[in-house]
């Protein structure tokens, strides 16, 4: 036989060293490797110690080599996964250990900063957003304009990142963070100073304009941004400067305060509310909300904001309040067809618009230098039954 | 087979695997200027051939081998060489060792590189959780409510969708055959944001849900390390091989939406696309835990802020977590801070970032790099064989010399 034969020549050769109790392994290695002279390379070892674990070699180089192979083509293949778990825990709330904190009770207790301005000519509110306090929309025969008010946490140090993201919305490159150094000019924002930006392109065909101004506060950085139609924001540059100056903003606390100018005593209201008429919490730029009651499930609830002004006169007001219901704008001839004066309540006016099952009862009361806008919205039913306790309320306070 | 025998064990294939090592350990270095810490991993390591590299801004016709075959061949030609070159004796007991120690450390390495995953654990102060979330990867989600207080989940890796037409089928448990997700559009990257009337003038990019109300604004591949992708897609559910509808409903999903409410064959599911989530225990079989962030602390040097760097230079990030194991009955509470990472079930915990919640800045958050790797002692046992082997080598040569000095007669 072929591989007796080599196994023998093989033996002569090294003598005394060949391993007899392993010579059927070697033979079928020298035959497997079909080399007659010094074919197999273990025969060196055969009489050491360790000339059990010779076989083991060239059947683990194998298996190693293989299963790395099938490793590594077998694996990164995406598959779906069908799993049940637990539901995830409703959004987190302190850990007793966290509540005993210095900051918990502040951070249970921390109100919405309260921003109060000179409003504008032309300038119209709007409601804010769960990202924007104060949002306002600017129209013009060139085109609109919006500015709203937006404090970010966390964002001192990204700027650059804010300034890109405005360019990308126009189209242009991103700037590295020198090129964004350079493009800030200082403003004054609310009695403090703050940087500005302006980023100017072109989205589907129209020319846009944006102008940012931001400051930072104590841990938040808060945004005003002018944005729209070029020809409108070039236009209302100049008094977006002067809103800057006149923003003031009351934060519960933190170390905004430090910075912030004085600012006039949240009004106390000395008012009747009446007895069947649920206290809410009140929202953003609101000192007070109720719910009156409801009739069958037609449902209603009545908000009062104070502002340092008119924020742009009734009609704007009126016009405001109508394309929340759905309406058109009306003109002066249409404000005195809806609103009526207050008796008792000098300069006070009424205003009362519905829509289909809609309907709003909203008082302007000028006093002391401040404005009271009460609103009553909600289904009709339920405006019409408390139409008396609602003037009722509003009459209440001197 | 004698000449694949000779090339494998050759000393001139190791030369060629460390030259070429060489080589693509700084070409893939230099393009991570370019391409960024985890796409050159991916293009340049985690690959058997790379065709086509970047270098200083310029792309270059060339092709090298990857990271995965320089390293088997080299792993395949140590073990080989040693086979046939194998030699017993004290003296090379030490070199035996060296060898065995850097096999080790190989193959750990390759099953470290098959086997580990990395995630992050982020919650703030008062949260519990048990599940860790991807960095990179995302999954496209089909949530159903169930018995028990429990939810369904159909997880589909985003691998399987970044594509625009790619059809795929929708194993909902109760209907596992019955639907498929087509693919009508996906970006690997986006900012989405609501639509202003007077910028957005197109159509949205979808039909139903909160994609009628957006804007996408597809982005380029994020690169950077400190940098996200935020994909998108577009995608439409029908049964199985329903005909193209000219009035699909589609449905934008993103990270940047919440879970949207679709209706499947009756049944209300959420859609979304997320991070790719690892439950606690899920993988590997153990049993489910979860972890609270009790406190965060945030100790910087005093003294050290400035204008430029108004946080100071940091000095601890530390955070107090509550380890829960119901079914070990285990409730303890763990510090986890720099160079004192909490180890459980196979998973290793670090702490990796400290911030402020964005809606409520009094509130502290921590972010937990949280690695699983089966294979993570084999780095230190392959240092441990190749220090004793080396230590051998050196001493059996050093006692030999002292013999041979000793045994010479001093001169007179």
């Amino acid at each position: 036989m072929r591989e007796q034969v080599l196994c023998q020549t093989e033996k002569a050769r090294i003598g005394v060293r060949v391993c007899r109790a392993k010579e059927a392994m070697c033979n079928r290695i020298v035959c497997a490797l079909e080399k007659p002279m010094a074919p197999c390379p273990f025969f060196g070892y055969c009489s050491c110690p360790l000339s059990m674990i010779r076989p083991i070699f060239p059947v683990a180089t194998a298996l190693c080599s293989a299963v790395t192979v099938l490793i590594l083509s077998g694996c990164e293949k995406p598959q779906i996964r069908v799993y049940t778990v637990a539901k995830e825990a409703p959004p987190a709330t302190p850990a007793p250990a966290a509540a005993a904190t210095k900051t918990a009770p502040e951070r249970a207790e921390r109100p919405r900063p309260q921003v109060t301005y000179t409003l504008p000519a032309g300038w119209e509110e709007q409601a804010g957003n769960s990202l924007s306090l104060v949002n306002f929309v600017i129209k013009s025969d060139a085109g609109e304009a919006t500015v709203n008010i937006t404090p970010l946490a966390g964002m001192q140090g990204r700027e650059a990142a804010i300034v890109n993201m405005w360019r990308s919305q126009v189209g242009q490159p991103a700037l590295n963070d020198q090129e964004v150094a350079s493009s800030f000019t200082a403003v004054e924002i609310a009695g403090g100073s703050g940087q500005l930006f302006e980023v100017t392109g072109a989205r589907e065909g129209d020319n846009l304009r944006i102008v940012t101004a931001f400051a930072h506060r104590g841990d938040d950085s808060w945004f005003y941004k002018l944005q729209g139609n070029e020809a409108v924001v070039a236009a209302q540059k100049p008094a977006f400067l002067e809103f800057l100056k006149s923003v003031r903003i009351k934060e519960g606390s933190g170390s905004a305060e430090t910075t912030a100018a004085p600012e006039p005593t949240k009004p106390t209201p000395k008012w009747t509310v009446p007895g069947e008429w649920q206290t809410l919490k009140p929202g953003q730029m609101q000192i007070a909300k109720f719910a009156v009651p409801a009739v069958d499930k037609a449902q209603a609830e009545v908000a009062v904001s104070v502002f340092p002004s008119d924020t742009g006169g009734t009609l704007a007001n009126v016009n405001r309040w109508r394309r929340q219901l759905g309406l058109d704008d009306t003109d002066e001839a249409g404000l005195k067809e809806c609103a009526q004066p207050i008796e008792g309540v000098p300069g006070a006016e009424l205003v009362e618009l519905a829509n289909g099952e809609k309907r709003m009862l909203s008082a302007i009361v000028p006093r002391e230098g401040t404005w009271w806008f009460y609103k009553m919205m909600g289904d009709a039913p339920a405006v019409n039954a408390a139409r008396e306790s609602f003037v009722q309320f509003v009459q209440s306070m001197p | 087979m004698n000449h694949i025998w000779k090339f494998l064990t050759s000393l001139r294939l190791t030369v060629a695997c460390l030259a070429f090592g060489i080589v693509l350990v700084w070409v893939g270095t230099i393009a991570q200027a370019d391409e960024g810490l985890y796409i050159a991993q991916e293009r340049y390591f985690k690959q058997w051939w790379v065709v086509g590299i970047h270098l200083f801004g310029k792309h270059l016709p060339i092709a090298l081998p990857g990271g995965y075959l320089i390293g088997v061949v080299l792993l395949v030609n140590l073990v080989t060489a040693h086979i046939k070159r194998f030699q017993w004796g004290w003296k090379k007991v030490g070199i035996h060792l060296t060898h065995a120690g850097i096999v080790v450390m190989l193959v750990g390495q390759l099953f470290t590189d098959m086997s580990q995953v990395e995630s992050h654990l982020r919650f703030g102060e008062g949260e519990t959780k048990n599940y860790t979330e991807s960095h990179q990867e995302h999954e496209l989600i089909f949530v159903r409510d169930v018995d028990g207080g429990k939810e369904e989940v159909v997880a589909i890796p985003e691998k399987m969708i970044d594509g625009k037409g790619a059809t795929l089928a929708l194993p909902l448990p109760a209907k596992p055959n019955a639907f498929e997700v087509r693919v009508k559009d996906y970006g690997i990257n986006s900012q989405i944001r609501q639509r202003a009337p007077m910028m957005d003038k197109g159509e949205p990019p979808a039909t139903q849900g909160s994609g009628a109300k957006a804007t996408v604004v597809p982005q380029p591949e994020a690169k950077s390390m400190d940098a996200r992708n935020l994909p998108f897609a577009v995608i439409e559910v029908v049964p199985r091989g329903a005909p193209e509808s000219k009035t699909p409903q589609t449905w934008l999903v993103s990270p940047w939406l919440m879970d949207q409410e679709m209706e499947i064959d009756g049944q209300k599911y959420r859609v979304g696309f997320r991070s790719t989530r690892y439950y606690f225990g899920q993988d590997l079989g153990n049993e489910p835990f979860q972890m609270s962030l009790i406190k965060t602390t945030h100790e910087v040097y005093p003294g050290t802020a400035t204008a430029t760097n108004p946080q100071g230079i940091p000095k601890n990030f530390q955070s107090r977590v509550q380890l829960e194991n119901a079914a070990a009955s285990e409730k303890r509470e763990v510090d986890i801070f720099m160079n004192n990472p909490l180890r459980y079930q196979g998973l290793t915990f670090y702490q990796y970032q400290m911030g402020r919640d964005e809606m409520d800045t009094a509130r502290g958050t921590s972010t937990l790099q949280v690695v699983r790797n089966p294979s993570w002692l084999a780095p230190y046992i392959g240092c441990i064989i190749v220090g004793i082997g080396m230590t051998w080598q050196f001493m059996y040569h050093l006692v030999g010399f002292v013999r041979k000095r000793t045994a010479q007669p001093l001169p007179a």
